[in-house]
């Protein structure tokens, strides 16, 4: 035991020295471990509740076949994730997307990158918080349409995510182990019991398409797309407690591909169950509930039906909770060099809780300001899938322009001679969905991402031009 | 080292001897909190279970509660007293260990054997109840072989796999509470019509006498934390949170059934029909098959979770105990490649599956309440020796108010004790008969036998000449 606790601080003295190289000094408490990581990722993807939540959009569009649309977002996110994964190794800095583009570009683009990701971040935050309140509201018997009950469940939520987020990350990390046992468990026990009791439908139906002319088809799948990629998305939450996880260089990346594999298994199980058991389809369509929870309360009852729910809230609050924890992080390393106003207030870190206080209460702030703006919810949540995808396009178009300081700063993870293929691929793959996501006729919400580039750009040539620091 | 005589009859112990056999003869350190959290846990759940309908009279819900509450303070203090005496005495021996420092070496004997025979016994039963409940689904000779093969494949993973029983309880004992949680869902919302709380016409305190023996049935195996001590890594944090952790769940999930089953069928408590919680959701949704087939299924996590509890905890008395010399010394050999006692693990399982099949189910259950009921005074005893000894070793004397607390705990132990003992008469000469030959055997061969490098006992040792040395 003791050589074991002497590799440990070894290898923490390690990081902090690395830390130091790349300009910073150690304020956060660096104590999570490999596992821990991974989790926190694993959390944020949160497969229980995201594709319980948005199984009906794809039904919609294209009937059982949307499973296939898992497949495929599942193979570029992949591959986004292994050319995330080799610039984290690089630059194992809080902040993320923030902190690496500053570095392999400047810190004036690095901002940018840094302001989309916050806003991503933000709205998830919100998104996910917002959506747990009116799913709690609606299990626990109180009418989904009264607004007052929400939003006085969804503060409640917030103010306990904040608790946590607070008394810190070790707490934290606890509670993302017990998110990935939540969500194996969960899983294995509905697909199991969807299987044993509910199947209705043979393997083949998951190639039906509701009927949907071959033109339709392709229309309809690239916007089906979108159910796949709001779910497996925001991965780089790893990244953004490289300063609190113990040798970030290797852990971060890799926690990031487990998290999207671990993902990528468990959402195929769930969603070929589903369609298995699937009743009539417009019927499903047409419940007054989420699809996924219509066909689960037909296949296996209400008390099964509450018993899963209770997974599904488990797994929303940790995705919850994660989602926090990374928004407060990118807050403190904005504020670490100044990049928004007040930021010596925000960059505190308490000395009895190694974490940033006031950033944890900007950050719930923040969120219940956006979650007052409910009927607009949809919006938040598309903009979430706007801004991190956005920011991944400045990141990798970033690493794409500047590969020499990648190839001469490998990490511990690095992708060796397939790097400038992973790096083109992930970063087509990035535009093609952020394209999709603003661009009529498939995207909707194009008008408001215009206006927040607005605000942002504005702000730069306004504010922080001056501001912001050379690295 | 380790097999046959003590090589240091003759010789001082000192501290580097004691620690080179620890070195030889110690456990690898595998338990942390949250899978200590789920070995404590999983040990009671064949309690919370199953144990509503041994009785033969209906018992009003008031008596059930109040003697939850009893029982759960007893246990409370119980691992209160637990966590301080393992932070000092973390060895394999538990019971034994603790005892020993307090009461000497026959009060130590007494308690590990006590305990040998609480978890001995306890696997028994409990592999009677999984055994009765696996032939409900298959029955005929595959149900019993299903059952034996189970016990069987448990015992092989402790051999085999130091790390695996601890990663398997804590999957088990999530399926097993998440089944509870699926029973509270499926009986919210029956309500009865009478007031649930005073429902029968039966006195409360005849209630609680009945009630009594078989509410200690949601707490029985907690004793089995006390010998993975050595398998730990911090004792002092590990032991701490692990237990409190335990108790406090086991007591929400007790609250929970009791407020559930009392609000949906009051008249369940401990009466003549065969109920228990998968019963009793029959009763109460007959036509949700899902539910009822879900339920069944999770619930032999139940049964699977205790019985490797079980396993865990006379494997490691067993083992601690021969280690010393106390029992027959081929109990204390370790795998060479594993580390793990493998003697100590199969030879009492064996015993275990032998004695379910041959000792009538009465007998079985009053020697394990008795033992474990035995197991707590005299760890209760050890500690009030140890305290006046050495005042200042335990941080929660001052909290216990000594004595006053502890005369009052001593005062429910035997309380309850007995009326175990009245409800069980009818086995207490058995009873007696086993522990006559326990202690013939301590008396005839065991005391001749005690190795002092063996660390409870050169823990105990160094204690003892510590205050010899300091009185003169």
């Amino acid at each position: 035991m003791k050589d074991e606790n002497r590799h440990l601080e070894s290898q923490i003295e390690r990081d902090i020295q690395y830390l130091h190289g790349l300009g910073y000094a150690q304020e956060l408490y660096r104590s999570i471990s490999g596992f821990s990581n991974f989790a926190i990722t694993f959390s944020v993807i949160s497969v229980l509740s995201g594709l319980m939540m948005l199984y009906g959009y794809g039904l919609k569009l294209v009937g059982p076949f949307s499973i296939w649309t898992w497949g495929v977002v599942g193979f570029f996110q992949l591959i986004l994730a292994l050319a995330l994964g080799e610039i984290a190794s690089i630059y194992p800095l809080a902040g993320g997307v923030y902190k690496w583009t500053g570095r392999l570009s400047n810190p004036h683009v690095g901002w940018f990158c840094g302001c989309f990701s916050l806003v991503g971040w933000l709205a998830c935050t919100a998104g996910i918080e917002f959506g747990l309140g009116i799913f709690l509201a609606s299990y626990l018997g109180f009418n989904p349409d009264n607004i007052k009950v929400i939003l006085s469940i969804t503060v409640v939520i917030i103010l306990l995510h904040s608790l946590i987020n607070i008394f810190g990350i070790r707490i934290v990390a606890w509670f993302n182990e017990l998110s990935v046992s939540l969500h194996i468990v969960g899983v294995v026990v509905l697909v199991v019991l969807l299987f044993a009791f509910g199947q209705r439908n043979p393997v083949a139906s998951i190639f039906h398409t509701g009927g949907l002319s071959a033109k339709s088809l392709y229309f309809n799948f690239f916007q089906a797309l979108l159910m796949s990629a709001w779910t497996l998305t925001a991965f780089d939450a790893a990244a953004n407690v490289s300063e609190e996880s113990i040798n970030p260089s290797k852990v971060v990346p890799l926690g990031m591909i487990y998290a999207v594999l671990c993902s990528l298994l468990l959402g195929s199980l769930l969603l070929l169950s589903l369609n298995l058991a699937l009743p009539d389809l417009s019927e499903t369509i047409n419940a007054d509930m989420p699809a996924a929870l219509y066909v689960i309360i037909n296949a296996l009852g209400p008390t099964i039906y509450r018993f899963v729910a209770v997974f599904v809230l488990l797994a929303q609050f940790t995705a919850g909770l994660s989602s926090q924890t990374v928004l407060i992080r990118i807050l403190y390393a904005f504020s670490r060099d100044g990049g928004i106003p007040l930021s010596r207030t925000w960059k505190y870190v308490s000395p009895k809780y190694d974490t940033p206080v006031y950033s944890v209460f900007l950050a719930s702030g923040c969120t219940l300001i956006l979650c007052s703006f409910s009927a607009a919810l949809p919006v938040i949540t598309s903009l979430s899938t706007m801004g991190i995808y956005f920011s991944y396009v400045i990141t990798l178009g970033a690493a794409r322009l500047n590969w020499r300081k990648i190839e001469s700063n490998r990490g511990y993870f690095h992708l060796g001679s397939f790097s400038k293929v992973v790096q083109t691929l992930s970063l087509i793959w990035a535009i093609f969905v952020t394209a999709v996501m603003v661009i009529l006729p498939i995207g909707h919400n194009g008008a408001i991402f215009l206006l927040i580039t607005v605000f942002i750009t504005a702000s730069y040539f306004l504010v922080m031009r001056r501001i912001i620091k050379a690295e | 080292m380790g097999h046959g005589q003590s090589d240091f009859q003759d010789i001082l112990i000192t501290k580097r001897i004691a620690d080179d056999y620890l070195r030889n003869q110690g456990l690898k350190k595998i338990w942390t909190p949250k899978y200590l959290w789920a070995l404590g846990t999983g040990s009671v759940l064949t309690g919370l279970y199953t144990q509503w309908k041994l009785c033969t009279e209906i018992v009003e819900p008031l008596s059930v509660l109040t003697a939850i509450g009893i029982i759960f303070f007893i246990y409370l203090v119980f691992i209160m007293v637990l966590s301080e005496l393992a932070v000092h005495f973390p060895y394999a021996g538990g019971p034994y260990a603790f005892a020993r420092r307090g009461l000497g070496p026959f009060g130590g004997y007494c308690a590990g054997t006590a305990a040998t025979l609480q978890f001995i016994f306890g696997a028994s039963a409990i592999f009677i109840l999984f055994r009765t409940f696996v032939l409900c689904l298959v029955p005929g000779t595959t149900g019993i072989v299903l059952g034996i093969v189970t016990f069987v494949l448990l015992m092989a993973m402790y051999v085999f796999g130091a790390g695996m029983p601890a990663r398997l309880q804590f999957f088990l004992t999530n399926c097993a509470l998440s089944g509870l949680i699926l029973f509270m869902i499926g009986s919210y919302g029956f309500a009865h019509s009478t007031a649930f709380l005073s429902y029968s016409n039966y006195s409360f305190w005849h209630g609680l006498f009945l009630a009594l023996p078989l509410v200690i049935w949601y707490f029985f195996g907690l004793e089995g934390l006390a010998v993975v001590t050595e398998e730990t890594k911090n004792p002092q944090k590990t032991m701490s949170s692990g237990l409190i952790l335990t108790i406090l769940s086991i007591m929400v999930f007790c609250l929970g059934l009791w407020f559930f089953i009392s609000k949906s069928v009051p008249e369940t408590f401990f009466s003549g029909e065969q109920y228990h919680l998968l019963s009793v959701l029959q009763m109460i949704q007959p036509k949700d098959q899902v539910l009822i087939t879900t339920f069944y299924a999770v619930s032999l996590c139940a049964f699977v979770s205790s019985l490797n509890g079980f396993i865990n905890a006379f494997s490691r008395q067993v083992y601690s105990l021969a280690r010393s010399g106390y029992y027959p010394y081929v109990l204390d050999r370790l795998h060479s490649r594993c580390r793990t006692p493998y003697v100590a693990i199969l030879v009492p399982g064996f015993l275990s599956i032998f004695i379910s099949y041959l000792a009538p189910l009465k007998f079985i259950v009053s020697i394990s309440i008795m033992s474990a009921l035995l197991v707590h005074i005299l760890l209760f005893a050890s500690y009030y020796q140890i305290c006046k000894s050495e005042p200042v070793l335990f941080r929660f004397r001052g909290l216990f108010n000594y004595p006053t607390v502890f005369c009052f705990v001593f005062f429910l132990l035997f309380a309850v004790l007995i009326v175990v003992i009245i409800n069980y008469n009818s086995e207490i000469w058995r009873i007696m008969l086993v522990w006559g030959l326990a202690c013939g055997y301590y008396f005839f061969w065991a005391r001749q036998h005690i190795r002092e490098e063996a660390p409870e006992e050169s823990r105990a040792v160094s204690g003892e000449r510590k205050i010899q040395i300091d009185l003169h």
